[in-house]
């Protein structure tokens, strides 16, 4: 008897061993705030007008905002409060630029006159802030740089963005109009944030495949012919180190995007007042961007004014820029203008394309693999294959939108396909899931030379989230 | 060759001396009531107006710190803090500030607290209709 009783208690020992070995792993306190946090992005009204963080910031649209997404919208969706709330009818948005152009009204320089002291602005994506917010003189976020109030952070950040998009009135009483984030929500929602997206800069150059963006690589970090990597340091955004000196950062340049003509708000005839950028008074100003992420974040520039990764590159080319105040200070420096031929500008805009793509790969890459591992709920598991699809898409969208590399497409359009077969499959889908990313890891290999594991640590940061 | 080091000098001292620095004017800023604006807890300063130098156009200003003189220049941005009072915060000028009344003011350099970047003042109920018919 008491050889079976202790047989039996070795038995359950060894169930309680197995079973706890099996147990998921607790997710960490930074993992919990960041899940946390994107819970409040997408779902938190603030007691406002019904606006989220998400109501402009998309996934579907790489937290931002397009014409084409919002063109598909339903007319009760948030974003369109200015239309079905009467007391934010006036001078809250401008429905005509909003739905045209993914315009947004921002009071940048005051709240005194709403008719006429505004700027129409297009919505920043949210991603890679981790790399590109941080300056030597403080955190810069928003088109120009000072968008955040308190003490200028990402986090205080929010806090702005709900006084400005969030409320019931245009009075703009806490308490009434909205409610303002928590400390423990600001902390959340940075964290998600920061979690989004490249957090860490790339090396340049890379070994690229196709022969057109390696030359734009070329012409990209000749400072004597494209000059870009000076001000976009390794296709980021902050300035070279060897010019603005070390820790130097995220910069701010005027370089006279809005002296442009015909810009398309402009053309429409509805009023578009001058935006002065950073201050009040502003000095013309504004943030330079990441370029690893631009060519699927279009429209481009503050203003939404050119619509394709080409114009963007071109622009740089053009009377605007070169009589702006960066301009001139580069042509003081380097004794020329920027003047790309059509040709050069196309294989420039080629580069920013593959490392685009290049990036969609490794943040799918990063998406699928966090989906799957223990600890994560099947919930969470299937937020991240979603949002790993639209990573897929989006690298499609950019290589084929120029003809680049239809060989990685083909394979990026079976990753594609693995993806969404996992999200609908019974079970955890895990075969589908390595099929995708196979495909992935086969799309960069046509992109790119540089050995997988090597260019995988290239812009994750070897962190996780 | 000494001219492309010398290009490159340039481009350095110009490009630099081009960049911006990141104080910002933060209109939303307006909208916080006193003692809420995220981050600044440790820099601003939260007090009473003990007395009022017109001419300076500086206040004496008591909180958990000691009482020390502030100056409010043509940059400092006033507000009308109202929100206690269920209504809109306006801009002010240097004649809200008045003894007795509870404000908040953040410094242009937090370690002098010589200057005020902005200052918010909470009104009091019995002078807020007046307050109203000012600008928004």
């Amino acid at each position: 008897m008491s050889g079976t009783w202790r047989a039996l208690r070795a038995l359950l020992a060894t169930v309680s061993i197995l079973v706890a070995g099996c147990k998921s792993p607790a997710p960490t306190p930074q993992e919990e705030l960041i899940v946390r946090g994107e819970q409040i992005f997408f779902n938190e009204t603030f007691d406002g007008n019904g606006r989220t963080c998400g109501t402009c910031h998309r996934t579907e649209d790489n937290f931002g905002l397009t014409p084409a997404f919002i063109a598909t919208l339903p007319p009760e969706d948030p974003l369109f409060v200015a239309e079905t709330t009467p007391a934010l009818g006036k001078g809250f948005e401008n429905p005509v630029l909003m739905r045209e152009f993914a315009l947004i009204l921002e009071n940048q320089d005051g709240f005194d006159d709403l008719a006429a002291n505004f700027n129409m602005r297009g919505v920043p994506h949210t991603l890679g802030l981790a790399t590109t917010i941080d300056s030597a003189q403080g955190p810069r976020t928003g088109w120009s740089g000072d968008g955040a109030p308190g003490d200028g952070s990402l986090r205080a950040f929010a806090t702005g963005a709900v006084i400005q998009h969030f409320p019931k009135t245009t009075n703009r009483i806490a308490d009434v109009d909205f409610r303002l984030p928590t400390d423990a929500e600001l902390d959340a929602l940075e964290a998600f944030q920061l979690s989004l997206g490249r957090r860490a800069d790339l090396e340049l150059p890379l070994p690229l495949r196709g022969t057109v963006a390696a030359r734009g690589q070329e012409i990209f970090l000749d400072n004597g012919v494209g000059k870009r990597n000076a001000c976009h340091f390794n296709a980021g955004a902050n300035g070279d180190p060897q010019i603005f000196g070390p820790g130097a950062g995220n910069l701010n340049f005027n370089t006279a995007v809005e002296d442009l003509p015909d810009q398309p708000a402009d053309l429409t005839g509805e009023l578009v007042p001058a935006d002065d950028g950073f201050g009040t008074p502003g000095n013309g100003e504004f943030n330079t961007p990441s370029l690893v992420e631009a060519a699927d974040t279009g429209p481009f520039f503050h203003n939404n004014s050119v619509e394709t990764i080409e114009g963007a590159v071109a622009f740089y080319n053009g009377d605007a820029f070169t009589g702006s105040p960066a301009g001139q200070l580069l042509i003081g420096a380097t004794g020329s203008a920027i003047n790309l031929e059509a040709t050069q500008v196309v294989a420039v805009a080629a580069f920013l394309r593959v490392l685009n793509a290049l990036e969609n790969i490794r943040a799918s890459i990063e998406l699928l693999e966090k989906s799957t591992q223990r600890g994560v709920t099947r919930q969470r598991s299937r937020v991240l294959k979603r949002r790993a699809t639209f990573e897929t898409e989006d690298a499609i969208q950019v290589l084929a939108g120029a003809g680049l590399h239809p060989d990685a497409v083909a394979h990026l359009e079976s990753a594609r396909a693995e993806t969404i077969c996992a999200l609908d499959a019974w079970g955890s889908g895990d075969r589908k899931l390595r099929r995708a990313l196979a495909q992935l890891r086969e799309a960069r290999d046509r992109l790119i030379a540089s050995p997988a594991s090597d260019l995988a640590r290239q812009g994750s940061g070897g962190g996780g989230s | 060759m000494a001219r492309l080091a010398l290009r490159s000098a340039s481009l350095i001292t110009l490009l630099a001396l081009g960049a911006s620095t990141a104080l910002a004017q933060r209109e939303t800023e307006r909208y916080i009531p006193i003692g809420q604006s995220p981050g600044v807890s440790q820099t601003a300063t939260i007090g009473v107006i003990e007395a009022v130098n017109a001419a300076d156009r500086s206040i004496r200003v008591a909180g958990r710190e000691a009482a020390h003189w502030v100056r409010l220049t043509d940059r400092t941005r006033i507000w009308l803090d109202r929100t206690h009072l269920a209504q809109t915060n306006l801009i002010g000028g240097f004649r809200d500030c008045e003894v007795g009344r509870t404000v908040e003011i953040r410094y242009e350099d937090p370690v002098s607290r010589a200057v005020a970047a902005w200052i918010k003042i909470a009104v009091p109920a019995a002078v807020a209709p007046d307050a109203d018919v000012r600008s928004r």
